[in-house]
């Protein structure tokens, strides 16, 4: 032979290609190796991580100079959460306003998907994607300072145009925070309404239904999955967020601004209060699924 | 004649700088089952939307019963619509889907019940009211769409190529059901379809549409028998097409005219009977079909006849590609075209 290695390779390559031919779940689990890993390790683990230490506590030292980690189990943590009102007020405010961000988000998402998906042209539809979606494309904090000159009670943009402006607060976090997750309502709104075929609108005008009734019956029945899938995106997304309210927020503290002061202070407290979004998300999602409108996604 | 249960009167449809029907008239009679035939782009579904009030006419009346409905919306016009892809909503089962028409006009429950119960029968689906349409086959799609619509009663049925999707077995299936389905309920069917043979299966009478007008409105034996025009002759079955300088030749008459493969056949005798015409030619192409075959000869007079031979007997001499051979036809079989196609002489009244 000429070549006496060449074989070789290609015969340990072709064992370990009949290997994974025979035995099809050990050919998925190698596949599944990598994505699997990092989800377990990277995204499991710091969950895991989190969630141990939310039961720690800091304990201080006789001295008391100095707190030392007690890694003993306890709900310590927890009772203060639940029982101190501030960290309760906190956390509904921020729940008050991951609901509200979703509705504004919603409501105006609603018509102006429905015109993307099935009132204008293919070029006005390009053109419409790429302005809701333009946004996206400049930083978080670059949008947030924006939205800080215009709303700046002395002097800002809306002071000096309309002589009014909402100032720096709750108000103003949630006005920032839906218009930062507006693409994220819109995109899923607007590919579902894509989806939905024009034969059904038709369909119903043609048994009798007027546009509203249309609308009712057959439109929101098939764009919920949708629906549900912004709201998913707006929701979580105010629920985690905490530096607009650093920005434009004033003084108001969402769930994040106790987390990101108490984890240099307080790290197994920090912890719990971190968990306190995660079960909202959980229980929200596990309701969502109960309607059946995850089945869709 | 009495009202005409839908009329167009010289009616045009353009989008943008295409124009779909170009001052198209048709009556359409009450009870009829009347299709709409054509080649796809040829305008015969816009006809039908614009029947249904889905498409604006740009100029030209639709009328029902006599009564001008062009700029009605469509939920105010007694027509219902059965569509290509059955457009049942998916979030409903069956019997809420046939219910829809009855319930959107505030029908009480119970005679809503009762009567979506009877269209449910009429297309044999009574076991299948709970069904989600996403666990019917397709042909069961097609006939929970045709209750939803009869269910309202309407005075027009208006069907856009509803056997389209189906596999052909089911298709004649569907054909007869829906010929039935017609019968029992009297109510006037307009079928769109751009298959000729369901076209003369099933109608009264049929409208062949070509580029947007039409080019013939007969019933399927005028439309088979007497194409008006060389189009018609060549999109409802197969035809050959004898020009001038051959007919000159062969028959002594300068005038074009066409033949039916079926009444082509081949010479026995070797002088023409009495009637007959006899064409010496070379064959120039052969097609098994099971029940017969397709024999292209290229006649010597300078013509191309396509004969079809049926499968009778076994062993039957077959004629072979290159062969000579001499085809006979019955002078009565030849038809004559009244024009070639529609937009010399168009039916519609000009604006």
């Amino acid at each position: 032979m000429t070549e006496p290695s060449a074989p070789q390779v290609h015969g340990v390559r072709r064992r370990v290609a009949r290997f994974f031919a025979r035995h099809p779940r050990a050919a998925l689990g190698a596949q599944l190796s990598a994505p699997g890993g990092w989800l377990l390790i990277i995204y499991i683990g710091s969950l895991a991580a989190l969630i141990l230490t939310s039961l720690f506590r800091l304990v201080d030292d006789p001295t008391g100079l100095v707190t030392k980690l007690d890694t003993s189990i306890g709900f310590g943590n927890f009772d203060r959460v639940i029982s101190q009102p501030v960290y309760r007020a906190v956390a509904l405010r921020t729940l008050g306003a991951a609901a509200t961000v979703t509705v504004i988000d919603a409501v105006i998402a609603l018509p102006l998907a429905f015109y993307m998906g099935k009132v204008a042209s293919q070029r006005a539809r390009r053109m419409l994607v790429v302005a809701v979606t333009l946004p996206l494309w400049a930083g978080y904090l670059v949008k947030g300072y924006a939205w800080r000159a215009l709303l700046d009670p002395g002097g800002g943009a809306f002071q000096e145009v309309f002589g009014h402006s909402l100032g720096f607060g709750y108000a103003s976090s949630i006005v920032v925070l839906a218009y930062l997750w507006f693409p994220f309502m819109v995109i899923p709104l607007y590919a579902g309404f894509d989806r939905l075929p024009d034969s059904l609108l038709e369909a119903s005008t043609d048994l009798g239904a007027k546009a509203g009734r249309t609308f009712v019956s057959v439109v929101v029945p098939q764009i919920v999955p949708s629906l549900v899938a912004g709201s998913i995106f707006t929701f979580s997304l105010t629920l985690g967020d905490f530096y607009m309210n650093r920005i434009v927020g004033g003084t108001t503290e969402f769930i994040g601004n106790i987390v990101y002061r108490q984890f240099s202070v307080d790290l197994p407290f920090a912890a719990a209060y971190a968990v306190i979004p995660i079960v909202i998300m959980v229980g929200l999602l596990l309701a969502v699924r109960r309607t059946g409108a995850l089945d869709e996604l | 004649m009495t009202t005409p249960a839908v009329a167009a009167r010289t009616v045009t449809k353009r989008f943008g700088t295409i124009t779909a029907v170009d001052g198209v008239s048709v009556e359409i009679a009450g009870g009829e089952f009347f299709s709409l035939l054509g080649p796809s782009g040829s305008g015969k579904t816009t006809m039908l939307r614009m029947i249904a009030g889905f498409e604006l006419p740009t100029s030209g009346r639709i009328e029902l019963d006599g009564e001008d409905v062009t700029r009605q919306p469509p939920f105010d016009r007694d027509v219902n619509t059965v569509f290509q892809d059955y457009a049942l909503f998916p979030h409903m089962n069956v019997r809420k889907n046939v219910e829809y028409g009855l319930r959107v006009k505030g029908v009480a429950k119970s005679e809503r019940r009762e009567r979506a119960e009877a269209a449910l029968h009429t297309v044999r689906l009574e076991a299948f009211g709970e069904r989600k349409p996403d666990q019917l086959s397709g042909g069961q799609r097609q006939r929970v769409a045709l209750a939803r619509a009869l269910v309202n009663e309407p005075k027009v049925l208006l069907l856009d190529e509803p056997l389209g999707a189906l596999d052909r077995k089911l298709r004649e299936e569907m054909q007869l059901e829906l010929a039935r389905i017609q019968r029992d309920v009297g109510i006037t069917f307009i079928f769109v379809t751009h298959d000729q043979g369901e076209a003369l299966t099933l109608s009264s009478r049929v409208a062949v549409f070509n580029a947007g007008r039409i080019e013939q409105v007969g019933t399927p034996r005028e439309i088979y028998e007497a194409p008006a025009t060389e189009f018609v002759a060549s999109f409802v079955g197969t035809t050959s097409v004898i020009g001038e300088e051959a007919a000159a030749a062969l028959l002594g008459e300068s005038t074009a005219r066409v033949l039916r493969p079926e009444r082509v056949r081949m010479a026995t005798a070797a002088t023409a009977p009495e009637g007959c015409v006899q064409a010496p030619g070379t064959v120039a192409d052969v097609q098994y079909h099971g029940d017969g075959t397709r024999v292209r000869v290229e006649i010597d007079a300078g013509a191309s006849l396509v004969a079809e031979l049926p499968n009778r007997h076994e062993g039957e001499s077959v004629p072979a590609l290159g062969d000579r051979v001499t085809v006979e036809f019955d002078r009565s079989d030849l038809m004559t075209l009244e024009r070639s196609t529609s937009h010399d002489q168009p039916i519609g009244e000009k604006p």
